[in-house]
């Protein structure tokens, strides 16, 4: 079974480095997000410095979710979906693996990105660990709820913006307490709480979210 | 087929689930439905009548906030339905996917918009009651912006939905998503909330004071019960029109294939 | 009635129940809708 696994995680690697994942789509998304926001806010470093951590934050979900019908859409055309289905492993392990390899070309380099790009919005130093850090537990939470979302709609052909709004509002738990953790940073106060809250919030929906996209896949073939 | 004959009554538990089971007959929920919907509408208008009566002219009016608490008796009421009508979406989802109730997705499918439109309610007056008490049309208090994300996950219930064509598919993915959302729903409060106490210190009291006066609380109570009547109602019509609509497509269905 | 809050009250009682009165309104239209739907069927089973 473990081959079974490593063998998933491997193609879906192979595939993200050939096919171009959109792994430096996702980069020059969330790089020209950030880029435009100063056109719409002013360039008060003041203000950019307050709002910073938000902006980090809310272009890192934004060019998540813009990569989540990559997550099954292209299997499920090409029937690798009912192979994978039929494979030795359960299928919630199979899909936490998809799940985290795709969280690995896209979550993960938006995470270790960031504090490069919150430069450009005068973010405080004492921030820029803390964001990193904030992004990397909870990218993987917004990856995970991608997943049962793209597992309801990926029979859908135009799926990716009702992908959106399922997924969106579940997002705000990680939302709130991922902000938080930078925020509270840039003014040196302490950031045990938000990121214990963070981290539990993105256990839950790893543990959970397989089951639900697995149970949805299964349910919903004819 | 299934054997509808309810078991002998044991206890009250026992013959409310078989009751839900001997409804399982959409035949017989039809005819159940039709001779008990006249009653309901009439206990929706006697205790609407009451609340609203109590609520506007009997009530006291808020020592701080003048005559606009009135609105709460229908905005906290309102609240209260968008989170009742969830949780029979959620139990009807679990009547789907696990005990596998003929008439649950029906009940799932007719619930949603009904919730959505109370919580729709629940924001419009709440934007009502906050612009005389506070001068702004949309505070982001702990409630409202709890009701605003509880509204956003029923459209998208209600467009997962219209997105699936195939009734039984799609009551499936609606009931996963909607126990996904029902799991959600206690984070997303708790992390509101926490959100909430961040940004303002003060609190914010929505509820006409820390204490509900007790000539208050009464109107609110009789609303939420007309509430709770009149979604019982409206949830009643909505899945007739499904059931009948079900029998039609597979009248039509059956007809086309003979045709072929 | 209630002094300079009445326009408050009054708009909020009135989208309440115009949400409702529409929502009942457009439930009752629908299972009207599937009753004829049904019932054109029906007779079209039943004519030739």
């Amino acid at each position: 079974m473990i081959a079974a696994l490593r063998a998933v995680l491997s193609r879906e690697l192979t595939l993200a480095s050939r096919i171009g994942a959109g792994v430096e789509l996702g980069i020059v998304f969330f790089l020209i997000l950030i880029s435009v926001t100063p056109f719409a806010l002013g360039p008060d470093q003041k203000l950019l410095s307050r709002l910073a951590p938000a902006l980090l934050w809310l272009s890192a979900l934004l060019a998540t979710l813009l990569g989540l019908d990559r997550l099954l859409q292209a299997d499920e055309e090409d029937g690798v979906i009912d192979e994978l289905m039929m494979s030795e492993a359960p299928l919630e392990l199979v899909l936490a693996v998809k799940a985290l390899a795709h969280w690995l070309v896209t979550g993960l380099p938006l995470a270790v990105l960031a504090p490069l790009l919150g430069l450009m919005l005068a973010i405080s130093p004492e921030a820029m660990l803390p964001l990193c850090l904030s992004l990397a537990i909870g990218t993987p939470a917004l990856t995970f709820i991608g997943l049962v979302g793209a597992a309801l709609t990926v029979t859908l052909r135009r799926g990716g913006l009702l992908l959106s709004i399922l997924v969106l509002p579940l997002t705000v738990p990680t939302l709130i307490f991922g902000i938080a953790v930078v925020r509270e940073a840039s003014v040196g106060q302490p950031i045990a709480t938000p990121l214990t809250l963070l981290s539990a919030i993105t256990l839950i929906i790893l543990v959970l979210s397989p089951f639900a996209a697995a149970a949805a896949l299964r349910m919903t073939r004819s | 087929m299934n054997d509808f004959a309810p078991p002998p009554v044991q206890d009250a538990k026992a013959s409310f689930w078989a009751s839900l089971w001997a409804l399982a007959n959409p035949g017989r929920f039809m005819s159940f439905s039709a001779r008990l919907l006249p009653w309901l509408w009439g206990a929706t208008l006697i205790t609407m009548a009451y609340g609203l009566y109590k609520g506007l002219f009997v009530a006291p009016a808020d020592y701080q906030q003048g005559d606009s608490m009135r609105i709460m008796y229908i905005h906290v009421p309102a609240a209260w339905m968008g989170m009742f009508v969830y949780a029979t979406m959620t139990a009807s989802a679990l009547g789907t996917l696990v005990w596998r109730h003929p008439l649950a997705d029906v009940s799932q499918k007719a619930a949603a918009p009904i919730g959505a439109c109370f919580t729709v309610i629940c924001l419009v007056t709440g934007s009502f009651w906050g612009k005389p008490t506070w001068g702004t049309w949309w505070e982001w208090d702990a409630r409202m912006t709890s009701v605003l994300v509880l509204l956003l996950i029923y459209l998208g219930i209600i467009a997962l939905w219209r997105a699936i064509d195939e009734p039984l598919r799609a009551a499936r993915a609606v009931a996963i998503m909607t126990l996904v959302g029902a799991v959600n729903l206690p984070i997303i409060k708790f992390s509101v909330d926490w959100w909430n106490t961040m940004h303002q210190p003060a609190s914010v009291f929505r509820k006409g004071g820390p204490t509900i006066h007790p000539a208050m609380l009464e109107p609110l109570l009789v609303m939420a019960v007309a509430f709770s009547l009149l979604f019982a109602a409206i949830h009643m019509v909505r899945m007739q029109a499904e059931i009948i609509d079900r029998r039609a497509e597979r009248l039509a269905m059956r007809a086309a294939a003979g045709e072929g | 009635m209630f002094g300079h809050h009445t326009p408050y009250i009054l708009a909020s009682y009135g989208v309440a129940a115009t949400v409702l009165v529409l929502l009942i309104v457009a439930s009752y239209r629908a299972r009207a809708a599937a009753r004829r739907r049904l019932a054109d069927l029906e007779r079209m089973g039943n004519e030739p």
